[in-house]
């Protein structure tokens, strides 16, 4: 099944999957393709397909296809809503991810489905864009550890509104040790802008598309989402790619083990051909750090509290250190509640946490 | 006696065209539309996604008839009757906008 599903998902990179979709097994198709969130995909390979396929099929590859777009369309609204309140509270931001790589990376917006508004804030201006979302009806999935916690080491925050609807407003790319080397600062050099509706949005250039889409496959949801190594895959095989800015810069964030294990797995998955990107990533030698790093975001022992404290190591300096480490333990009672039950069982958990740490 | 049926080639010069603060897609399903203010997309099938993918750019009546009507092989007449309470609706919807 998970053949078929990488061979239907690669459509439009690798050879078309031609006649012989006929013989994949489409219920099991419909039924993974919501989790995976390529209704979109499979529409399209479908479509382009001349394989017979009983009409029932089509009818529900097409049903799943329309009612992804039309939840995109509700969310690129909620876009244009955060965007205008975001530029009302004067905070920077650039649009990431499902939107923005819609328009931007796909041969056609409706090739790419997404089920959140994601939108990177610039640090400075984060505490102030959460409190203008909240101020229009939206609300924390989730307490933050202590105030100024997000602002000054977090990834960022879920808010939701009371229609369900979901934005993570993003300070960084990462959680944990890659979150504390990747320097936020440069996503906001000179944007790239798409347009949605008579809006223009502003959304990183390519080549940070790329990181970022490579964080997300690798840091993310483990195993990966079929859509994310896509998002790889895609921009990765753009020809204007500029792979001498990609290597600059992923090795300036010390996360060049994340884009060389990003971009094998989607060239495995997907079948691809080999090109310049990953013959390099095949020979890519990472550093003790990114190997330790590594650690926190995959594997069984994959945890958010593994993250953070394996970020310790990444703090530059004995006193950030120090009070990094002071922030994580002086948390606010009501997160302490929540999320651990007592401070002493925060400690135990932190000391748990640490890698090479006995379980 | 009968009113004669409206003339659908009059303002056959009003230039019609999607409205910009529509939002869309469009694929093998058909076309779907979230108007400004609407709560809920619409779906477009037929000749409302011909016309939908015909007015990728403003053009008059007129011009939309005879690119539709060379499209389907029918005739210029056959095609404005067809399609004007289909534009009359969009219009209504807020999906497409006249310049009047």
């Amino acid at each position: 099944m998970t053949r078929e599903l990488d061979r239907i998902a690669a459509v439009g990179l690798a050879e078309p999957p031609g006649a012989d979709l006929g013989a994949v097994d489409w219920d099991a198709v419909v039924r993974d393709t919501r989790d995976e969130r390529i209704e979109a995909l499979v529409g399209v390979a479908l479509a382009r397909s001349d394989a017979t396929v009983p009409a029932l099929v089509r009818a529900d590859v097409q049903h799943a296809w329309s009612q992804r777009m039309e939840s995109c369309l509700h969310l690129e609204r909620l876009a244009l809503d955060v965007a205008s309140r975001l530029d009302e509270a004067k905070a920077e931001f650039r649009i990431v991810k499902g939107t923005a790589a819609a328009h931007l990376d796909y041969p056609d917006p409706s090739w790419r489905g997404f089920g959140d508004v994601d939108v990177l804030v610039r640090g400075d201006h984060y505490d102030r864009a959460v409190a203008a979302l909240c101020a229009a009806g939206a609300r924390r999935r989730s307490a933050e550890i202590r105030p100024g916690f997000d602002r000054r080491y977090g990834k960022g925050v879920c808010l939701i509104r009371d229609d369900g609807a979901q934005i993570d407003v993003h300070r960084t790319l990462a959680s944990g040790p890659f979150g504390m080397t990747i320097d936020a600062d440069e996503l906001f050099g000179a944007p790239v802008w798409f347009r949605v509706g008579d809006v223009e949005l502003p959304a990183l250039p390519r080549e940070q598309r790329f990181l970022h889409a490579c964080v997300h496959a690798v840091l993310g949801d483990s195993p990966p989402r079929l859509a994310a190594l896509r998002d790889v895959a895609q921009i990765g095989s753009h020809p204007t790619l500029d792979l001498e800015v990609v290597n600059a810069t992923a090795t300036r964030w010390r996360i060049g083990v994340v884009v060389a294990r990003a971009v094998d797995e989607a060239w495995c998955r997907f079948d691809l051909a080999q090109s310049d990107l990953v013959r390099w990533a095949r020979v890519y030698r990472p550093s003790r750090f990114e190997d330790r790093a590594l650690l926190a975001y995959i594997g069984p022992d994959r945890s958010y509290a593994r993250q953070m404290v394996a970020a310790v190591g990444a703090v530059p300096g004995a006193r950030a250190k120090a009070r990094y480490v002071r922030t994580m333990l002086g948390v606010d009672r009501g997160y302490v509640g929540a999320h651990d039950g007592s401070y002493l069982a925060r400690v135990r958990r932190a000391i748990a946490a640490r890698p090479g740490a006995r379980r | 006696m009968l009113a004669a049926p409206p003339d659908p080639m009059v303002d056959a010069d009003q230039v019609l065209g999607r409205a910009p603060r529509a939002l869309w897609r469009s694929g093998s399903f058909g076309v779907v539309v979230l108007a400004p203010g609407a709560p809920v997309p619409i779906a477009l099938e037929g000749s409302g996604a011909a016309l939908w993918d015909a007015l990728d750019l403003p053009k008059s009546r007129r011009e939309l008839v005879t690119e539709l009507a060379d499209r389907y092989a029918s005739s210029p007449a056959t095609i404005a009757a067809d399609i004007a309470p289909v534009i009359d609706e969009l219009v209504e919807l807020g999906v497409l906008e006249l310049d009047r």
